[in-house]
């Protein structure tokens, strides 16, 4: 496992909204993961290109920019298999087919214990 | 005798009614000058009775008469058919009443009789029940092109034209598209995306927002410009009713013809009568579209804004109450967010109780501890968020102390509607099975007053802590 200074598995939060960003850094922390934050899908990918550490991307569908959070999880499926992926909308609810292998949606507002019950499903 | 018949003959002339004579040994055919009129043949005192058959519509010529069936007797006294007259090849409906003259043996001798042209009565039943087809189809037309189709299928069918379209037209980019349209057999379509350059006279006249009536381009001065484009789609005459939005064109509605046309007043007001229908089912379409995508929206907004009084209360409360009270907090935000969810499937206005309660307790129960049953009836939209409060209350103290704290407990939710007394009520049952004995609260929470508040937040709740588990009755009014 590859995890961070700390020992803790590395969670990518992207959000555009900066409370709800903040809101997931709590749980996620709480929850015992160490967390980096990006507030659009570019400075994710640009994380992701600059560090190995990162195990879990929790990301917002509906961003601003060039890439959404949809296709952001596409494009990390395909660059860099071993992340896992849960995704999170109050717009939409992604089918079965559009979410990634082994990705997961979360509808928003989100209750603390289903992301933290979905970030412990995965084993890393 | 010959003064009678002249004026028989003057009285007939009046009431476009046409006589003929046919006799049966030589085949002579005497016709009166209103009958030539009618088939829209020179005047002449006698014709082959070919000449007056062959303009008999094909489909129709099995109910009317020939030289066999006038002869053996078979040809029917009274009949209805169509014609394409001679001179201009216009679509009539005649009526022909025709007697047999027989002599003292029996024969016939001759076949005579009267024709009527009954073409404007029959053109007013045509566009009245044209009229009622279109009010049906477009009452059921779920888009804008089936509206379209209807339309123009009813004007072309109706008019007899060569072709009807709808085109939509958008001045700034210079284009306008036909997406649907309807055509005679024969005629070739307009359908697809045309520059304006080609019609631009028309579409100055369009602007102006009254009916555009052409009744013979070749011979209209303005339009020459605009000629080449008409001939290219052999559009002689037309018929065009503008569709303006906020002033501006957007869209016409066509009936072309590819001959010379005097569209009467009647046939012109048919046209705008179309018009008018299908514009106005295509506007309410068009608001209904943008009414699903403001509720879209709007749920959107709502749902983020939810999102953020979570985050909100988190960060300031995080120091100053414990977890567990957050939680609850943001349990019953969610179950909120849930109520908005299926308000949103019926405009706001009302939800499917079904669907309410399975969203709701799916935050809570597994599929398999729950038995849900009852009507999928809709409920208003109070209705629907204080039940979202409600379920989400039984459901969490359900989980926390009642029958689904324990692995083998179950619960039953019942719903049915009352309609024993003077006003419908709806009676939903919440039944826990397989738990520890409920005991009542000691301390009145919120969750407690607001299952004492019951379906509509006004009572009319029945609870009870029994040994083997907590049940409880909800009653409201249908309202």
């Amino acid at each position: 496992m590859v995890a961070s200074a700390t020992g803790r598995p590395v969670v990518l939060i992207v959000e555009d909204e900066p409370l709800l960003r903040m809101l997931a850094v709590d749980i996620i922390e709480e929850a015992g993961f160490d967390t980096v934050e990006a507030a659009h899908a570019d400075e994710a990918i640009e994380i992701l290109n600059a560090r190995s550490d990162i195990r879990i991307v929790f990301t917002d569908i509906h961003m601003p920019g060039s890439l959404d959070g949809m296709k952001l999880a596409l494009a990390i499926r395909e660059r860099w298999p071993p992340i896992e992926l849960i995704m999170t909308s109050g717009q939409t609810t992604p089918g079965e087919a559009d979410i990634p292998t082994r990705g997961r949606f979360l509808p928003k507002p989100y209750a603390r214990h289903q992301l933290v019950a979905a970030l412990n499903a995965f084993s890393l | 005798m010959r003064e009678q018949r002249a004026r028989v003959l003057a009285a007939q002339e009046a009431g476009r009614i046409g006589t003929f004579e046919a006799i049966i040994a030589t085949g002579e055919f005497r016709c009166s000058d209103e009958m030539c009129r009618i088939f829209g043949l020179p005047e002449a005192a006698e014709y082959p009775a070919s000449t007056f058959e062959k303009l008999i519509v094909p489909d129709d010529r099995s109910r009317s008469s020939n030289a066999r069936t006038r002869g053996d007797g078979s040809a029917s006294i009274f009949t209805e058919y169509r014609i394409r007259r001679a001179n201009d090849g216009a679509l009539r409906w005649l009526t022909r009443r025709g007697d047999y003259i027989r002599d003292e043996a029996g024969r016939i001798v001759t076949f005579t009789g009267t024709v009527h042209d009954i073409t404007d009565r029959k053109l007013a039943e045509l566009r009245q029940a044209g009229m009622i087809r279109l009010g049906d189809e477009v009452r059921d037309a779920g888009s804008v092109d089936g509206i379209v189709r209807s339309a123009t299928r009813i004007l072309g069918e109706t008019l007899d034209l060569s072709r009807a379209g709808y085109a939509r037209i958008d001045v700034a980019a210079n284009v306008l598209v036909a997406d649907v349209d309807w055509t005679a057999a024969g005629s070739p379509s307009g359908r697809g995306s045309h520059s304006l350059t080609g019609v631009a006279e028309t579409i100055a006249e369009l602007k102006r927002g009254l009916p555009l009536v052409v009744r013979d381009s070749a011979a209209t001065e303005w339009l020459s410009l605009d000629l080449p484009d008409y001939a290219e789609y052999r559009i002689r005459a037309h018929v065009s009713i503008p569709f303006l939005a906020g002033g501006k064109l957007v869209g016409t509605l066509y009936a072309h013809s590819d001959v010379p046309r005097d569209w009467t007043v009647d046939e012109i007001t048919f046209v705008r009568a179309v018009a008018d229908r299908a514009y106005s089912a295509i506007a309410r379409l068009e608001s209904e579209e943008r009414q699903r995508s403001l509720n879209a929206e709007l749920s959107h907004r709502m749902k983020n804004t939810l999102s953020l009084v979570q985050a909100i209360a988190t960060r300031t409360l995080r120091d100053v109450v414990d977890k567990t009270a957050l939680d609850g907090f943001q349990d019953r935000i969610i179950a909120l967010s849930k109520a908005h969810d299926v308000l949103l499937q019926q405009d706001w206005r009302s939800g499917r109780i079904r669907e309410l309660v399975d969203a709701v307790l799916a935050l809570h129960v597994e599929g398999m501890r729950l038995e849900a049953s009852g009507p999928n009836i809709l409920i208003g939209s109070r209705a629907v968020l204080s039940l979202s409060m409600l379920l989400h209350e039984l459901a969490t103290n359900a989980v926390k102390h009642g029958s689904l704290s324990s692995e083998s407990g179950r619960v039953a939710i019942n719903w049915k509607v009352d309609s024993a007394s003077a006003h419908a009520s709806l009676v939903l049952t919440w039944d826990e099975t397989g738990g520890p004995p409920a005991v009542q609260p000691v301390k009145l929470g919120l969750g407690s007053r607001l299952i004492k508040a019951g379906l509509a937040g006004t009572g009319g709740s029945l609870v009870r802590y029994d040994s083997t588990g907590f049940k409880a009755e909800f009653r409201a009014t249908l309202a």
